[in-house]
Formats: C-alpha cells, structure tokens, sequence
C-alpha cells in the first residue's frame, strides 16, 4: 500500500529465475522433479481436521513468471491448500518451500513477508470500513499512525495505477457491489507487489470485464517474473490464463495438464473421477400458457422500472454485469427490499406488496446470493435447515417435526445427491455445493408457484452445478416458474427458455429463441452504447 | 458419610430431560471414535453438571460435614431460583438478544403482585404481575425487533426506566404479608421421595421440562433458534422474525416477574433492589450452562446446571469466609472464562 517506498521484492524471485518469460508449455510436465529454480514447492502436504482429512498428500510446483492453476470441485482441498500457502492455516505435516527458503507456516504475516499475498474466496475485508482503510490494513499501517488523508490519496493512486477507477476510496467496502468488493481484495493482495500471488475463487462474482481486468493484472504480474496460482471452477478462464495445472480431487492430486493440452471433458472427468455427460441440460417442453408472476414497472432501490412476466414451468434467465438491478429485482420480488409496481400478480392474483412472510405464503421460494449469511443457519442440522421455511409456531418443530417429514427431507437429500452424514448433521460442515443444495432443496415439492435463484451455482463444483441444473429443470417439469439470475452466461443460453438482460436497472434486452446466444447476452449487458470491449472469442461455447 | 449422598436428585432430572442440543449429538461413526470425539457427543449441558460435581467433591474435602443431602438441597434450591430468574434470560440469549432489565422486572412484579393482592385477590395479583412483565418483554422486544436497536442499550434503559417506575410507584419498600398459595408453591416443605425439599425446587424443575419441550419440540422454539443463529437467513426463508423475537422477549420478561413471585415467596420480603444481584447472576448462569452469547444456542436445563455451578461457587464462598463481594468477582471471573473457553471451540 504505501507507495512512496518502491521496494522491488520481485527482484528477489527474479534473481533466481534464469528465465522469466512466461512460457506456454514447460517441458517439466512430470509431477516427480521440480525445477531446481521452482519459486514455490509444496511436499506431501496434509491436513486433518480431526477425522476428517481436508488434504492428504498434495505435491506441485510453481515455476516464476508462471500461472498454475489449481482445480477441483468443492471439499476437493483447493481451499485448504490456498490457505496453507497463505499462512492461514498450519498443515498437518508436509512442507512448502518460497524461493528456497522454507515457509513459516501457521502466519499470514509470515508469508506476506516472503512475498506471498492471498485474495481470498471468503473475501477478508472489513465491511464498515472504507475502502482506502481496507487496503492500507495489510502494512500495519494503524500501529504506525494513521492518516486517512494519506490512506486516501494512496488508495486513489493504487486504483487509478490498477485501472479501476470506479471506486471511489472513500465508500465504505460494506456499500459496494459483491463484484466491487472482489477487485478490492485482489487489489488489496496486487498492492502488496508478490512474488506469488494465491487467487482463491476470485474471479467467482466478477462479470466478464472484471474477468478480463484480472486477467491484464496476472498477466502483468507475470511478465515481472511473479507467480500467480489460480484457484477456479471456470474451465474457460482456466483455458485462457493458466500455464499448467494441478486437478485436486477428495484431498489428492487427481492430476496435472499443460496449457493447450486438456480439453473440458477430460478435465471435468478427472475432477469428477467419472465420465462428464453432457454439461447443460436443456430446459423442459412448456405445457401451459399460465402467468406463474407477472410485474409492471417495479421501482425499488436500484430499479428503475422493470416489466416482466414469467410463466409457469418457464425458466426465465436474467442476464446482465454484476450491479445493474439482478439482486435488486430478486429481492424486490421476494419483498425482502421495499419495491411498488403499477400492476403486480403472483399466480394470478394481484398483490400490492410484499414481504418475505407473505412470499412464502403465495407460493414463491428465494435462494439469496449468500449461502452462508442469508440462505443458512450454519450452527443447525441440515434437517432443520431444511424445514426452516415450514416452521409454525403452534406446530411441531426439532426432532418429531423432523421424525414426521422423513421421507420428504430424504428425498431432497438424494434428489440432490448431498452429501451428508445424515439430516442431524450441522449445515456449516458441509461443502459449499452441499450447502447450496440446501438452500435449493428447501423449496423442492412444496408447491411452490415461482422460485427466485440469485446465482445458485456459484463458486461450485461441476459435479454439483449439473445436480441443480437437474433439480432445476424438474421443477419447471412440475409447472415452477423459474426466475433465474445468473453470472455465468452459458448457464443462462442453455438452460432457460427466455432471458431477460438488465442495464442500469431496466430491462435493456429480451432474448429467446434463435437470438438467445452468449454474444447477445453479453452485448445487451454492456448497454447500446458498447463501450466496453471483450474478448469472448476464446471462451468455450457449446 | 462421604458416599451417603451421590449428588443423585439433579442429575436424573436432566438426564431424562430432552436432549437440548439437537444438531451436536448424531454425527455418525466414521473410522474409530477417538477421545476427542466421544468428548464431543456429550451434550454441552453435562459439563455444568460435571462442573457441579467437581465443586461439591471440592466442598466434601475442604469441609467433609458439608456433603449431606440437607446442604446439597440447600445449594439446589439456591440454584433452583437463580435459574427461574435465568430462563428468561436464556430464551433472550437464545435469540441472540440479551435481557438486562431482569432485575428490575423482578422487583417490579414483586412489589406490584404483593400491592394487588388487596384489590385483585391472590390470583388475580399473580396473573397481572405476570402480564406486566409480558408487556415490560413486548416494549423490549418491538425497540429491538422494529426499530433495530441493539438488545443490550434497549434492555439495560428498560431496566433504568422500570427502576424509576418502582421507586415512583412503590414508596413503601417492605412489603411481608405474603398470600398462602404463593408460600405453597415455594418455601413450603415437602417430602419427595423421603427427602424434604422446598416446593420451589420441583416448581423450577417441572419449570425447565415444560421450557426445554418448548425449545426443542415446538415450532416457535424452533423458529427461535433459526432467528438466533442467523437472522437474515430466517427473514429470507420467510419466517415472522420481527414476531418471533417480540414473543421471545414477551416470555423473557413474564418469566422474570414469575421469578420475581417466586423470591418474594420464598424469602418472604420484597424492596425496590432486591432484583439487583440478578443482573449479572442470570447472564452467568445462561452462559455457564452453555448457551452461545451470539445466539442459536443454549437450552433451561443448561441454565440450571449453571445456576448450580453458580450456587455451590457460592456455598464455598461462604464456607471459605470469603465474603459476598469476593462472590460477585468469581462470578465475573466465571463468564470471562467460560465465554472464552466457548468463544474457542466455536473458532475451532
């Protein structure tokens, strides 16, 4: 963060690195040596959470000015691993060695100052502070004094000098869009100048600029001789950035690739440790012309009048870059943001407004955007956490609520392939994707009319992504009407039928049929005027 | 005479009580149990029954006449009215809330119910005494739940504002004439089992039965826990918050006017302080028996298990000659201790 001291800790990486020109296909594919000028080696790393072995036995290498990218679906360790290099979690036995020198394990400022720096998946930022503060956090900076003149004009310098001068230092990070608060996270880690840079999932909210500007960062870094390990489910950013890869699977090395080397199938079936059938379903045959919810002109906080109707056994997909109304639009329909409409009906009937006591009432369902913080009571079992919605006061609850709903709670377990120990275990022990499911599933065959999706298959495995993408198309079998919020834009082109795009909070395009492709998506999303440029012609469409 | 009396009347009423922590207990065998995980099965209101019994073997060997049955109920009926003056503060805790005008909800339904006693009827005295802590736990409850405030500026101005409600209404402070079936439900002796007890202590037993079923088997307890641990995910699944978090300060607060009735039957006198020891006494006992400061955990038979703690911490004070100030920093010492040592696992 603090500018005025230029210190080169690259140079450092850079002396040992004979060759720091990115290469694309190193000859050292071969997991058992690594080069002897490797910048990061990690040995037979474990770690065990008590019975549970998160990591068993995790060898790779990290060459300078090189991108690995480290893959795997959900509880397959990437975290642990990520963390471990970070210095946030201590690994059970097992060493990691930076340029060299063995890495302090268990401290995060230790292996800041060997010039590891980590975003991280669960961003670590505080949320009432501003951005200026969050970003002079990692130097110590308030043990020294604190200006917040100074910390402002260098937050402003580093955003400016970073490209990404939308956002404004002064703005508490708490305020700020979830794709916002990523880049100031990677920001936050780039500020610090690595050698080794650990990307966590950090791409998981960005929209596809966002992606692109991450992408100019590595490769930047890089070309300094730094090394970036990029922690992904997202083949097509994989395809583009990464060098070399290591696939993770249930704690172990599943695998490893070279860039140009892979294709999406082989990689998927290696991490999934089975054939991949085919990635997207396709959305089911629409049997009624029934309005499942309809919304004219709905004004909220972020909206700015919004007209659509959706069908039931529809899955209505809303497109658009990450801040342009999607979450506002979900939790205005769902009542959880005040909103009024000239004309509003939910199966039918008219409604004024609502409130998320009365949505589940009409019929609709919600899977918030966080699983951990909206959509879970993490300290409970996964059976409560199920029912959580169907709670009456003068009813049953806990253990004979629980024994009565047996078969349904055990259907949504299967139907969804969680994996669980069972419905008395806590929510907070089970994976990411397992999570999700739960939030899913509480909706799943309780004759729910329309179900709002905010995002659902973020940062999940693949295995996991085909389960909702399954779920989900049954229940628009069932007559559901789905509306459907998602970032990733071949989701939205396979399996909806229709898609609506936001910009600016209205609704900038509506796409079905044969205009129904990536490149629409996208084009609708960035506004008429098409300022932003991308390049999506490398990504991987089917 | 030290084997004459194995602590045997608290522990098989919590043993044959539900089991409070639901989500804990069943976590299936995976590979062999190790030391570690079988510790980890135990239902967290054990330790402070195991608690207990350390402190009373550490009171039998410090002053061997002190382990009889007539001193274990005395430490048990102590115990029994502390934790009636904690269940309300559990049910607040439970909800991530805190309820700090325990105290002086106490001594306003002790100095109300003995003042209506004369126009009401004995009966009629104890229905408003009770109602005037639901309405004390309503006022509490809709600051919190509708206008956002936090649980403990709320609670502790409600206990300053009850406090001059006392002092305003009540200017007599000693008030002795205590109707009979108060007297029946608390200080009179009975026979259980051969062993002569107070009838406070089966009152707050049966007490803590009927709250635990509340909590573990009732939808509204259920629903209590949900908004306790994460609030947000219970408004986003469509559960009434706003009413379930007034209600739970609504029981909160007539379940410390019925400990209030409860005290002035038992000690038989009643003044404008006398709730004063309770304020940091119940949130001791809500945190000793296990209950999460941050919400979404904690269970009444793990409260009474604090309150004996508690209560044989203060039958050693005594018998040491320590003094009840000395009492008060143990308690201190207490939540400092066990808060951390929870605040630990929970990172863990």
């Amino acid at each position: 963060m603090s500018t005025p001291t230029p210190a080169p800790p690259i140079a450092t990486g850079a002396s040992t690195a004979s060759a720091s020109a990115p290469q694309t296909a190193p000859p050292d594919a071969r997991p058992a040596a690594p080069p002897a000028d490797a910048l990061l080696v990690a040995t037979d790393l474990v770690k065990s959470y008590g019975p549970v072995k998160a990591v068993q036995g995790v060898t790779f290498h990290c060459n300078p000015g090189e991108v690995l990218a480290l893959v795997g679906e959900n509880g397959a360790g990437k975290s642990t691993v990520a963390k471990m290099l970070a210095g946030a979690v201590t690994p059970t036995s097992g060493t990691i060695i930076v340029g060299g020198e063995p890495l302090a394990s268990g401290s995060v400022k230790q292996s800041r100052l060997s010039g590891v720096r980590c975003a991280f998946q669960e961003l670590a930022l505080v949320p009432d502070w501003t951005v200026a503060e969050n970003l002079s956090l990692p130097d110590g900076a308030p043990l020294r004094g604190f200006s917040q003149k100074k910390s402002v004009a260098a937050a402003s310098a580093l955003l400016s000098a970073f490209d990404l001068p939308h956002i404004d230092p002064r703005a508490a990070v708490g305020t700020l869009s979830l794709a916002d608060r990523q880049l100031v996270e990677i920001a936050r880690a780039l500020a610090g100048k690595p050698r080794l840079l650990i990307l966590d999932e950090a791409s998981s909210a960005l929209t596809p600029p966002g992606v692109q500007w991450l992408f100019t960062r590595i490769r930047e870094l890089t070309a300094a001789g730094g090394s970036v390990i990029y922690v992904s489910h997202r083949l097509g950013e994989i395809a583009e950035i990464a060098d070399r890869g290591t696939v993770l699977r249930d704690g172990q090395v599943a695998g490893e690739f070279v860039r140009g080397g892979w294709t999406d199938d082989e990689l998927i079936s290696l991490m999934a440790g089975r054939e991949a059938e085919r990635f997207f379903p396709d959305p089911p045959e629409r049997t009624t012309d029934a309005v499942a919810l309809s919304v004219t002109e709905l004004r909220s906080e972020g909206l700015d009048g919004v007209s659509l109707s959706l069908g039931a056994g529809e899955i209505l997909g809303i497109g658009g870059l990450q801040g342009h109304g999607q979450a506002e639009l979900l939790r205005a329909l769902f009542g959880a943001a005040p909103a009024v409409a000239d004309e509003w009906t939910i199966a039918g009937r008219r409604i004024k407004g609502t409130t998320p006591v009365r949505s589940v009432r009409h019929g609709l369902g919600y899977v918030p955007e966080d699983r951990k913080r909206e959509g879970l009571a993490l300290e409970m079992s996964v059976g409560e956490n199920l029912l959580a919605p169907w709670l009456k006061a003068y009813q049953l609850g806990g253990r004979p609520r629980l024994a009565m709903e047996r078969g349904w709670i055990d259907g949504i377990l299967s139907a969804l392939s969680v994996r669980t120990r069972g419905s008395n275990e806590l929510a907070g022990s089970l994976s990411g994707g397992n999570q999700q499911k739960l939030v899913f599933g509480r909706w799943m065959d309780r004759s729910r009319t329309v179900i709002l999706l905010h995002d659902p298959t973020r940062g999940i495995d693949v295995r996991a992504k085909q389960e909702l993408y399954g779920a989900i198309v049954d229940l628009a079998k069932q007559g559901v009407g789905i509306l459907w919020f998602s970032t990733e834009v071949e989701e939205l082109v396979h399996v909806c039928h229709r898609v609506v795009v936001l910009y600016q909070g209205k609704v900038a395009d509506e796409l079905t049929g044969g205009r129904l492709t990536a490149d629409a998506i996208v084009g609708a999303a960035v506004g008429s005027t098409g300022s932003i440029s991308l390049t999506t012609d490398e990504e991987d469409l089917r | 005479m030290t084997t004459v009396a194995p602590p045997s009347s608290p522990s098989p009423s919590s043993s044959s009580s539900p089991s409070p922590d639901a989500g804990t207990s069943t976590t299936g065998a995976v590979g062999r149990p190790s030391f570690g995980s079988i510790l980890g099965r135990v239902p967290r209101a054990v330790w402070p029954l195991v608690a207990f019994l350390v402190l009373f073997a550490i009171g039998g060997l410090i002053r061997p006449n002190l382990v009889t049955v007539e001193s274990l109920i005395g430490t048990a009926t102590f115990a029994i009215i502390l934790a009636i003056a904690s269940f309300g503060q559990t049910i607040a805790v439970i909800q991530a809330g805190i309820d700090l005008s325990v105290p002086n909800t106490i001594g306003l339904s002790a100095l109300a119910f003995l003042a209506l006693v004369g126009p009401l009827g004995p009966l009629g005295a104890f229905v408003a005494a009770l109602a005037a802590g639901a309405v004390i736990g309503f006022f509490n409850g809709a600051v919190i739940a509708k206008l956002g405030l936090t649980p403990i500026v709320t609670t502790i101005a409600m206990n300053g504002l009850l406090f001059g409600v006392i002092l305003l209404a009540f200017n007599f402070s000693e008030l002795t004439v205590t109707p009979d079936f108060v007297i029946a439900i608390t200080s009179a002796k009975l026979s259980v089992l051969g062993i002569s007890m107070p009838a406070v202590l089966p009152l707050g037993l049966a007490l803590m039965v009927v709250l635990q079923l509340v909590l573990s088997f009732t939808g509204w307890g259920r629903s209590l826990f949900v908004v306790g641990a994460a609030a947000e995910t219970a408004r986003l699944a469509g559960l009434p918050v706003d009413r379930i978090r007034i209600t739970g300060y609504m029981l909160s607060g007539a379940l410390a006017a019925f400990a209030g009735i409860v005290i002035v039957g038992y000690y038989q006198q009643a003044s404008a302080t006398m709730g004063a020891s309770y304020l940091l006494s119940s949130v001791a006992a809500v945190v000793v028996g296990g209950a999460s400061i941050f919400g979404g955990r904690g269970s009444v038979v793990g409260t009474v298990g604090g309150a004996l703690v508690l209560a044989q911490v203060a039958t050693l004070v005594t018998v040491l000659n320590l003094g009840s100030n000395i009492q008060q920093l143990i308690y201190g010492a207490i939540i400092l201790v066990v808060i951390s040592l929870y605040g630990r696992r929970r990172a863990a």
